[in-house]
C-alpha cells in the first residue's frame, strides 16, 4: 500500500501517456490506412484497373466476384483532376471519391448520372474552371477515386471490362489556377 | 537519475499501454452498430458519415471505402439458421425470395476471408444467375461437390458468407435488420 502510494505520480504519468498514444492513434488510424492505399497503389493521378477477383486474389479481404473496381488515388498538390468515364447501360456502376481520412464524401451511381462522367476534382476552397465542367472540391488535397460495375452476368463480362478501361483520371490543369 | 528511469520507464509503459488499447480496437471489438436479421449481420456503421473517433477507426479497418446504405448494404453470415457456425463438412440450402433491391450477390469465403478455390469458379450466386422454382423462390446448395442448379462450392472447414444488396429498397436501407433475408438450413454432414 505504501509502495502504491510513492508511485501513484508515476502511475498517473503512465496512464496519462498511455491516454494520448491511444487517442492519438485512434485518431490517426485512417489516415494511415489510407497511406497504405497510396502507397500500394503508387502511381497518382493516374487510373488502375484491377483484376477481376478470385481464389488468387489478395488485394483485399472478401473480394466481390461479380465486381470490377479501378481506382485512382489523386495528390492535388500537383494539380486539378480531370475524372472521365463512360457509364455502361443495364447495370450497377458508381463513382466515389474518398478523402485523406477515409471519408466518403462523393457516390453517383448509373441512375443518377447520363451516359458518361466528366468532371474536376480540386483542392479545398479553390475554383478551377474548364470548359464549364463541374468541380468537386475534396476535403484534402489526397484522396482516392472509385469506380465500380457489377458483372451482372457472365456473358457481359468482356464488353463490361472494355467500358470501364476507358475510363481515366488525368491532370487538367496545374496547381496554380485557382 | 533515478527520476529520470521513473520518467522513461512511465513513459514507455504508458506507449505501450496506449498503443495495446489501439490494438484491442482495431482487431477485437466489432463493428459498431450492429444489427442481425436471422444469421445475417451488418453494422449501420458502414458507409455512415457520422460516428466518432472510434467508429471511424473501425469502419476504416473493417469496411474501407464502403459506400451508403442507399448504395450497397453488406450482410455477413457466419452461422445457419439454428446458430450453428457454418462448415464444410456439411451441405447447406440457402433458401429465399429475391431480396428487396436492384442487384444481390450471395459468395462464400473461406476461413482466411478468400474466396474459396474451385475449378469451375463457384464464388458466388447474384440476381441474374440464380434460377427460380414456379414460386419465384430460389434454393442455392452450398457444398464442396458441385450441385445442379444454383451451387456455390465450399471446402471442407469453416466459411462465411456475404450477401449484398446493391441499391436497396428504401425500407432495407433504412432499416436493414428487417429485410426479408433468405434462410440458411443445414443438411447432411460427413
Amino acid at each position: 500500500m505504501r509502495r502504491l502510494a510513492d508511485n501513484w505520480l508515476w502511475l498517473v504519468l503512465a496512464l496519462s501517456i498511455a491516454g494520448i498514444t491511444h487517442i492519438v492513434t485512434i485518431n490517426v488510424l485512417p489516415q494511415r490506412v489510407m497511406q497504405r492505399v497510396f502507397t500500394h497503389l503508387g502511381d497518382t493521378n493516374s487510373i488502375h484497373h484491377g483484376q477481376r477477383p478470385d481464389a488468387h486474389t489478395r488485394t483485399v479481404v472478401r473480394p466481390s466476384p461479380n465486381m470490377l473496381y479501378s481506382i485512382c488515388a489523386y495528390d492535388l498538390a500537383a494539380g486539378v483532376l480531370r475524372v472521365t468515364a463512360p457509364v455502361p447501360s443495364g447495370t450497377y456502376w458508381s463513382v466515389s471519391a474518398f478523402d485523406a481520412r477515409s471519408n466518403n464524401y462523393v457516390v453517383e451511381n448509373d441512375r443518377q448520372v447520363g451516359k458518361r462522367v466528366d468532371f474536376l476534382v480540386a483542392a479545398p476552397n479553390t475554383h478551377p474552371a474548364l470548359q464549364g465542367l463541374p468541380v468537386v472540391n475534396s476535403p484534402t488535397l489526397r484522396g482516392v477515386i472509385l469506380f465500380r460495375t457489377v458483372i451482372n452476368t457472365e456473358a457481359r463480362f468482356t464488353q463490361l471490362d472494355q467500358i470501364r478501361h476507358v475510363a481515366q483520371c488525368t491532370l487538367a490543369l496545374p496547381a496554380a489556377s485557382r | 537519475m533515478r527520476i529520470l528511469l521513473k520518467i522513461l520507464l512511465a513513459t514507455v509503459a504508458g506507449v505501450l499501454l496506449g498503443l495495446g488499447g489501439t490494438w484491442v480496437v482495431g482487431t477485437q471489438l466489432g463493428l459498431p452498430g450492429a444489427v442481425s436479421d436471422g444469421p445475417w449481420h451488418t453494422s449501420l456503421a458502414i458507409g455512415s458519415s457520422t460516428g466518432g473517433a472510434y467508429t471511424r477507426a473501425i469502419v476504416a479497418l473493417h469496411g474501407l471505402f464502403a459506400l451508403k446504405r442507399s448504395e450497397t448494404v453488406y450482410y455477413n453470415a457466419t452461422t445457419d439458421d439454428a446458430g450453428d457456425a457454418l462448415n464444410g463438412n456439411c451441405r447447406y440450402r440457402v433458401i429465399g425470395h429475391d431480396p428487396d433491391s436492384r442487384w444481390w450477390s450471395i459468395t462464400a469465403y473461406g476461413p482466411d476471408d478468400y474466396l474459396i478455390p474451385n475449378p469451375t469458379r463457384h464464388y458466388a450466386v447474384s440476381k441474374d444467375s440464380v434460377r427460380h422454382d414456379d414460386n419465384g423462390r430460389f434454393t442455392i446448395t452450398l457444398s464442396p461437390s458441385p450441385a445442379p442448379r444454383n451451387w456455390i462450392a465450399t471446402s471442407k472447414g469453416p466459411f462465411s458468407l456475404t450477401l449484398r444488396l446493391y441499391n436497396p429498397n428504401q425500407s432495407v436501407a433504412a432499416d436493414p435488420a428487417h429485410a426479408r433475408l433468405p434462410k440458411i438450413k443445414k443438411g447432411r454432414c460427413q
